[in-house]
């Protein structure tokens, strides 16, 4: 739908009518000065297309449009909008909803709005349309998490700090390796310390030895100088001279009391009067028998007492016998048994009659048989009638005969019926049968009634009651039994009696009997009485019970009278032995000077005496010859001790008894004594010392003087000094060895570090599968877009990449409730969302998305649109571009537009623009001119524009001159490809390359938004495609990643900053240097190791290694190896890009590129 | 030369390390980690040594670990050196990049222990037995860290004199081989096949690389001993010495003697079946049993054996596993089965989706998309490798970040940008996306 006219009768803002005319599609620019009622004309025609939008009031508004070739007329009166095709009125054209509006009417103030609402709205459609059913943002942010800057940091410090613990160990053991080389030489040098200190010991010694022979010489004339007897000195001389003479003194001393006591003992041998000395065996013997006396006489005593007992004792029993005629009775033993015997038989006599008497008494008393004997015979005629009463048979009772006697009576009345009948009614012969049964039945009856009338038991039954006894209880077999029984047990109680009266009967006769033997035996021991009394001479015979006492009596005597016999043996005995042992004792006593003894106590004196004499006489002999002893020893020792003495002054060299000069020369002595010693100790210890030395081979010292042995020591002992430094160095290194041999510790630390890669390993797995994931999900949805793309943001995507010389490109971002458009640089690859656009680059984006969704909203009405000086925020460069733009848009959609400005040289501008894509402008339109009739513009040089400086063509320009012409930037591969200009890409294409500049794609990496647009296919339509500078892009790219290989990244201010390494002064002058250095990071440590910049002094070194282990583990510095120049070449041959390519083409731009990069970066070709 | 010789070759040992990837959990089981070390390997290699009674033990260089190669790291191998030459058995080493400085030290302190080679110079020596000679050995030790040009170049244009006749002659060094340029003795096979020596016995790389053969006429051993234990989760499979059985006449016979205590491997573990997310852990060491009794079974169980599973097939219970293993939750699990420690280091998700791919595929939707990218990925075709570029242009910057530097210097490292690396990242991650594109909508439920 196009505009054909348009007139404003009324509006706000404007009274007077007015009416423009535009001529059919393309661009129209509007001008006029500010308030002329340029965007009046875009309210009045949204108030044509939508009752909704303008104002109610004043409004006064019609317009004429084309749509498909037919005339339609809008009228809008107020807030009414009437409509007519042909003339006709109709309804409106199928327009937009009003809220399209801003798709159509573009305005500068919404347009630099950065707001995200802006786009929001087109974003959403684009999102939705795009979107396929899945949402591919939440599969990816779910499944594949985006992999940030920090992803696997911890892991890799981790690691960092294994390695640093492995290289610390590993330092660690360097260091310990080092010593341990150095092993041995400190071993030698600790060998040599030690000869040394061998050596030293031998010089010490040496020098003990000589200044022991100085001494030895001294002494040696201090003792010649000396008196000649004071060697044969002992010091204790006059001591012993003296101790000997004080001998001498006690000897005579002694001598005399010695003699002293020899004469009292020779005074003693004679006071002992016995010639000899007694033999103590015989004084012994003697002292035995004095001893045997008294015993002796003490039992004489004794049995002369017991002896006078005895006689004491007879005399009793005498008179106990009755006086002296017992005692001449001869009342032998045989007598004496026979009154004894006598005696018993008169008692047992005594003691049988009395018992047989008492014994007929009771058994005269006790029996009275004949009664007995009347009862035993009654109660056995009751127990006979009792049997005879059982014997008798025991009468039937009826039934008991039916039933014994039942089968005869049968037989028989059957016989006798049978009989009968049979006779009656057969035969009369059969009477015999009737007969026969008669026959059997009257013995039956007869029998029977003989067994009922038996009465043998009823006699017996009154036979007993006549007896008069008592009955059976019942007449009846128990009670008669029982009864029976009674009666049974009576007489066998009766009998048994009767048996006892019969043995006593038979024992009484027998007692009686014996009771007349008894009497005629009295008069036996009467008898036997008489002639006792005549045996013991007794006048009157006693009673037998004195008689049993005399008896007694004389056994008493008797007994006394062998007692006092041998009682008076005894003594006699005893007065004999007594007799004789002191005649014996009498005997010796008198032999020896002694009176006799009357008894053993006075013997037993007199030897105690003798025994005295004797001993006396013994000591006596025994002092005499000690002190003679003694004597004669005395005299040999005085003459020792005179012959001591003697030798003591002949040692000495003096006189005898010269005590004066023994003591002078003793005075002298201890001085002599310790020269002496010192002499032996001296001569010792050189021998001592020269065999030592001898034997450590260092005899020859001996002979060295004392300062030459000095100076020997002084050197020696420096060295011995090392020796025990060396040992404990030696040791500390043994055992740190054999620690270090024995531990783990570093395999530890190497098994943490691989467990440390292997996690750093697993997180860049997932790092890449999140990436994989994320790239599969991106590569999925471009090419879904790719195919699926909506119009709205193909077009816009291409609008914008023409707005901005294909400098950016447009992007949908992937948040899935708020999708947002934004742009990306395409040199840098930075993406910049609404608000961190420039607003120029920001109205380029909207102003796209806007005219790119007007042609979707508007369904092939293809509207006017209408841009309210929304290019005023544009550069030259830009306005050209977006005009340009539009100027195709214009062409190819047959769109007008209206371009409304109040810069009148705008209109030049436009017409430029438009001229370089061979476009004009369809109309200018003076609106204040029309409304005033006053032309905008009064002078000429207004509408004046510069030309724009025109790219330089190539001609006849070699490619380096060429490049010169173009200003083109040094080739800095490590920047990256997309940085690298167009020139080096095309360096066999300078006129494809000038079109390209021409058109503003001046870098590498426009290349992506170029490659596919209008203008792509329109400038490479000549020796090289479209499609063979994508593959010279990628195979720039190749060269570049392989060309960064080993050189790492450069470094810039955010780089110096996140480093933490630099102190606060010091950032901008290093950040300064960087850019000096083109960043590069080890000519940045190089320049700073120098340390001769001033602006640096006082940088620190600890400063320059932070930065250079942040600048390592952060990629800055690259420690892989810088590719050699044929691997360089082989490995971009071998990329994919290179294949795309035509021969040589890549070997070309590879051999060209690495010149360029070695030369920039100061390398030799 | 009588019954012939016997050598005991032996391939990088590192002692001074322990071996990484193993679980907290192994003192529990009854296992003591320093019996898994290099150190118990060499000791168990000793030991072999003396009971086969062979003739000669030889070293491929990296005896010793370079961060520890100076105390821990020399008391096992004195230990070890002196054990053999108590029984006669000749020890000869080569240096390698790891100990080019520890081995002449200690070469120098303990006598009979010979070192080939010293400061990068081919040396020759020859084994003897009964004072004959059964052998000659050449061999070129590291005499600093890094040398870049081909020791063996070095050996073709100064030949040594032929040895005497019916002397076999084997070549020890420690060498990159067939490496494009790098700073460990780079070797081309070519050169070491023109230097016609009966075996070259190579250290550095721990995969050995021999298979238990005899070498035909026409094929003389040429390889890498490989680690004696392997160090990390990636060194798979057997380890151990090898025992070179030199003939009196013929070809030489390697035999790999796999007694490391230690074994990695990496299996596929199917989940397929399982109804319920907590049944995997018990599959996974169900497997993992099954696994050991095969090992044990042939004779080769070693003390402690770590896996690296990838679970396959196809679970509805796809994203919840998938978490799970990403979170490393059955990580470190395992048990003692006959007397071997089992346990999993790490379990990676390669499970198949439960859903119809190639119908998916057919749509144009994002679903669509990506089901089209995991089948090309599947396929390798040219289409994949489009992908495979363009991720590792996209994940280039990542991967090459200097955080992650240190990765690279692991031992064994591998190119996370590599097709294969490249190529099972994106099939993980792009089934996860699909899989949930189709778990969250409705609409696009296509299983």
């Amino acid at each position: 739908m196009k505009l054909k006219q348009l007139t404003i009768n009324q509006l706000p803002g404007i009274n007077q009518p007015f009416t423009i005319d535009a001529a059919g599609a393309g661009f129209h620019v509007v001008f006029g000065p500010n308030a002329i009622g340029k965007s009046s004309l875009s309210r009045a025609v949204e108030g044509l297309y939508w009752e909704s939008r303008g104002s109610s009031l004043r409004t006064s508004v019609t317009g004429e449009f084309e749509l498909d070739g037919e005339a339609w007329r809008a009228e809008r009166d107020g807030s009414r909008v009437r409509w007519q095709l042909r003339g006709e009125e109709s309804a409106a054209p199928n327009l937009p909803a009003a809220h399209n509006h801003r798709y159509f009417f573009l305005r500068l103030r919404d347009l630099i709005d950065p707001s995200a609402d802006g786009t929001h709205d087109i974003a959403s459609e684009i999102r939705r349309q795009m979107s396929g059913g899945f949402d591919l943002n939440q599969i990816a942010s779910d499944l594949f998490t985006g992999v940030g800057a920090r992803h696997g940091r911890r892991e890799r410090n981790e690691f960092n700090a294994a390695l640093h613990e492995v290289q610390k160990a590993e330092g660690e053991q360097a260091g310990l390796q080092r010593r341990a080389d150095q092993f041995d030489a400190l071993r030698e040098q600790l060998t040599s310390a030690e000869v040394s200190a061998r050596r030293l010991v031998a010089v010490e010694r040496a020098l003990d030895l000589a200044g022991r022979l100085e001494e030895f010489v001294q002494v040696t004339a201090e003792i010649a100088a000396l008196p000649e007897g004071l060697a044969n000195l002992t010091g204790k001389e006059v001591e012993q001279v003296e101790q000997l003479q004080g001998q001498i003194d006690t000897l005579d001393g002694r001598v005399r009391i010695l003699e002293g006591q020899r004469d009292a003992a020779r005074d003693a041998k004679r006071d002992a009067h016995l010639d000899a000395t007694l033999d103590e065996a015989a004084l012994a013997i003697w002292r035995e028998n004095g001893n045997e006396l008294g015993r002796v006489e003490l039992a004489l005593g004794t049995a002369k007492t017991e002896h006078r007992a005895s006689q004491n004792a007879l005399a009793a029993a005498l008179s106990a016998c009755g006086g002296s005629n017992v005692d001449e009775s001869a009342l032998d033993l045989a007598a004496h048994g026979q009154l004894f015997e006598f005696l018993r038989a008169v008692e047992g006599h005594g003691a049988r009659l009395k018992a047989i008497q008492e014994r007929l008494r009771l058994l005269t008393h006790v029996d009275r048989p004949e009664e007995n004997q009347r009862t035993l015979a009654k109660l056995r005629s009751f127990a006979d009638t009792l049997r005879s009463w059982l014997r008798a048979p025991e009468p039937e009772t009826f039934s008991d005969r039916i039933r014994a006697r039942r089968s005869w009576v049968l037989l028989a009345i059957a016989m006798t019926v049978v009989g009968a009948s049979l006779a009656a009614f057969v035969d009369p012969t059969f009477a015999l049968l009737a007969a026969a049964g008669l026959g059997v039945a009257i013995p039956v009856f007869i029998l029977r009634y003989l067994n009922a009338f038996s009465g043998a038991r009823a006699i017996a039954e009154s036979t007993f009651a006549k007896l008069g006894i008592e009955e059976p209880e019942a007449w009846d077999v128990p009670s008669v039994e029982f009864r029976l029984r009674s009666i049974e047990g009576e007489i066998a109680t009766l009998d048994a009696r009767m048996q006892r009266v019969r043995d006593r009967d038979v024992e009484r006769r027998s007692l009686e009997s014996e009771l007349e033997g008894l009497t005629e035996m009295e008069v036996g021991l009467e008898e036997r009485r008489k002639a006792l009394a005549n045996s013991l001479k007794l006048e009157v015979i006693p009673p037998d019970a004195e008689l049993v006492d005399f008896a007694r009596a004389l056994d008493q005597l008797r007994t006394a009278r062998i007692n006092a016999e041998e009682a008076a043996g005894k003594v006699f005995e005893l007065e004999e032995k007594c007799i004789a042992l002191l005649s014996y004792l009498a005997n010796v006593l008198q032999c020896h000077d002694e009176v006799q003894p009357e008894d053993a106590k006075m013997g037993m004196a007199l030897l105690d005496k003798l025994a005295r004499r004797n001993t006396l006489l013994r000591e006596a002999i025994f002092d005499e010859k000690a002190v003679t002893d003694q004597l004669e020893q005395n005299s040999a020792d005085r003459k020792r001790s005179l012959d001591a003495i003697e030798k003591i002054y002949v040692d000495a060299s003096l006189k005898n008894n010269d005590l004066r000069g023994l003591t002078a020369l003793l005075n002298a002595w201890p001085h002599h004594l310790k020269l002496k010693s010192d002499t032996t100790r001296l001569g010792g210890q050189i021998d001592l010392d020269q065999n030592v030395l001898e034997q450590a081979g260092e005899a020859k010292l001996a002979e060295y003087d004392r300062p030459r042995l000095e100076a020997l020591q002084a050197k020696l002992s420096q060295a011995v000094e090392k020796a025990s430094g060396l040992r404990d160095e030696i040791a500390d290194i043994n055992a740190q060895v054999n620690g270090a041999k024995l531990g783990s510790d570093i395999q530890d630390l190497i098994a943490t570090r691989e467990e440390a890669r292997t996690k750093l390993l697993d997180r860049r797995d997932e790092a890449l599968f999140s990436r994989a994931g994320q790239f599969l999900i991106a590569s999925v949805e471009s090419e879904h877009e790719k195919n699926q793309m909506p119009r709205v943001f193909e077009r816009a995507h291409a609008h914008f990449s023409a707005f901005t010389h294909h400098k950016y490109e447009l992007r949908l971002s992937r948040e899935a409730n708020a999708p947002q458009l934004f742009a990306v640089e395409l040199r840098s690859g930075e993406g910049q969302g609404l608000d961190e656009l420039s607003d120029g680059t920001r109205v380029q984006l909207l102003l796209a998305a806007r005219i790119a969704f007007a042609a979707e909203v508007e369904q092939g009405r293809t509207l006017p649109l209408f841009l309210d000086e929304t290019l005023d925020q544009s550069d030259p460069e830009r306005f050209e571009a977006i005009v340009r733009s539009l100027g195709r848009v214009a062409s190819d959609q047959e769109r007008q537009i209206f371009y409304l400005t109040s810069d009148p040289s705008d209109v030049e501008r436009i017409r430029r623009a438009l001229a370089e894509e061979n476009y004009e402008i369809a109309s200018t339109i003076d609106l204040g001119f029309i409304r005033t009739s006053v032309a905008s513009v009064s002078d000429p040089l207004l509408l004046h524009v510069p030309p724009r400086q025109r790219v330089p063509a190539p001609e006849a320009l070699s490619v380096e001159a060429y490049g010169v012409a173009l200003s083109v930037p040094g080739f800095q591969p490590v920047l990256g490809f997309a940085e690298q200009h167009f020139f080096y890409l095309l360096p066999d294409s300078l006129d494809l390359l000038h079109d390209l500049l021409a058109n503003n794609v001046e870098f590498a990496g426009q290349w992506k938004t170029v490659c596919d647009s209008a203008l792509a296919d329109r400038l490479c339509s000549g020796e090289i495609s479209s499609h063979e500078i994508t593959a010279r892009t990628e195979l720039l790219d190749v060269f570049c990643e392989l060309w960064k290989q080993g050189r790492g990244r450069p470094v810039d201010r955010a780089t110096l900053e996140n480093s933490g390494a630099l102190r606060e002064r010091y950032l901008d002058d290093v950040v300064t240097v960087a850019g000096e250095l083109d960043g590069d990071p080890e000519r940045l440590l190089a320049f700073l190791e120098t340390n001769k910049d001033p602006r640096l002094k006082g940088f620190r070194k600890a400063s320059i290694q932070g930065l250079e282990r942040y600048l390592l583990d952060n990629g800055y510095i690259d420690d892989q190896p810088i590719l050699t120049g044929a691997n360089f070449r082989l490995q971009g041959l071998a990329s994919p890009a290179a294949n795309k390519l035509p021969t040589g083409v890549a070997s070309d731009l590879l051999h060209q590129w690495s010149i360029l990069a070695q030369r920039a970066n100061g390398l030799a070709l | 030369m009588g019954d012939g010789a016997a050598i005991l070759a032996i391939g990088d040992v590192h002692l001074g390390t322990a071996c990484s990837g193993l679980p907290d959990a192994l003192p529990s089981w009854g296992l003591d980690p320093r019996e898994l070390t290099p150190t118990a390997a060499l000791r168990r290699s000793v030991d072999l040594a003396i009971e086969q009674k062979v003739d000669a033990v030889m070293f491929a260089g990296d005896i010793v670990e370079s961060s520890n190669a100076r105390f821990e790291a020399i008391l096992p191998l004195e230990d070890a050196i002196r054990r053999l030459l108590a029984e006669d058995i000749q020890v000869i080493a080569v240096a390698g990049n790891h100990d080019f400085e520890a081995l002449p030290r200690l070469a120098a302190v303990i006598d009979g222990f010979s070192l080939l080679g010293a400061g990068g110079q081919w040396e020759a020596r020859t084994i003897t037995k009964n004072q004959t000679p059964i052998t000659e050995v050449v061999g070129w030790s590291f005499g600093e860290r890094y040398v870049r040009q081909s020791p063996v170049a070095q050996l073709l244009a100064n030949p040594f004199p032929a040895p005497a006749a019916g002397i076999p002659r084997i070549g020890l060094l420690h060498a990159d081989l067939d490496a494009s340029g790098g700073r460990y003795a780079p070797i081309r096979q070519g050169e070491l096949d023109n230097t016609g020596y009966d075996a070259w016995l190579l250290g550095h790389i721990h995969k050995p690389s021999f298979d238990n053969l005899a070498a035909s006429a026409g094929r003389r051993p040429s390889g890498y001993l490989g680690s004696l234990v392997g160090l990390d989760p990636s060194e798979t499979g057997p380890h151990g010495p090898w025992l070179v059985r030199v003939p009196n006449s013929g070809p030489l016979h390697l035999e790999q003697v796999p007694l490391a205590p230690l074994r990695w491997e990496h299996v596929s573990i199917s989940i397929g079946g399982l109804e319920h997310v907590e049944d995997v852990p018990d599959r996974l060491l169900a497997e993992a049993e099954r696994f050991v009794r095969q090992f044990v079974e042939s004779g080769v169980a070693p003390q402690a054996l770590g896996l690296r599973a990838r679970l396959t097939g196809a679970s509805p219970h796809y994203e919840e596993i998938r978490q799970r293993v990403a979170a490393g939750e059955w990580n470190d699990m395992g048990r003692v089965v006959d007397g071997t420690a089992v346990f999993f280091n790490k379990i990676v998700d390669a499970m198949e989706l439960r859903l119809d791919v190639i119908e998916i595929a057919k749509g144009d939707d994002p679903a669509a998309l990506m089901a089209q990218r995991l089948l090309a990925l599947g396929r390798g075709d040219e289409q994949s490798q489009v992908i495979l570029d363009a991720a590792r242009t996209e994940l280039g910057p990542i991967a090459r970040e200097d955080n992650w530097s240190p990765v690279e210097d692991q031992r064994n490292a591998t190119d996370p940008l590599s097709n294969d690396a490249l190529r099972d990242l994106l099939m993980r991650s792009g089934k996860a996306a699909l899989n949930a594109m189709l778990a969250g909508n409705p609409e696009g439920d296509r299983s």
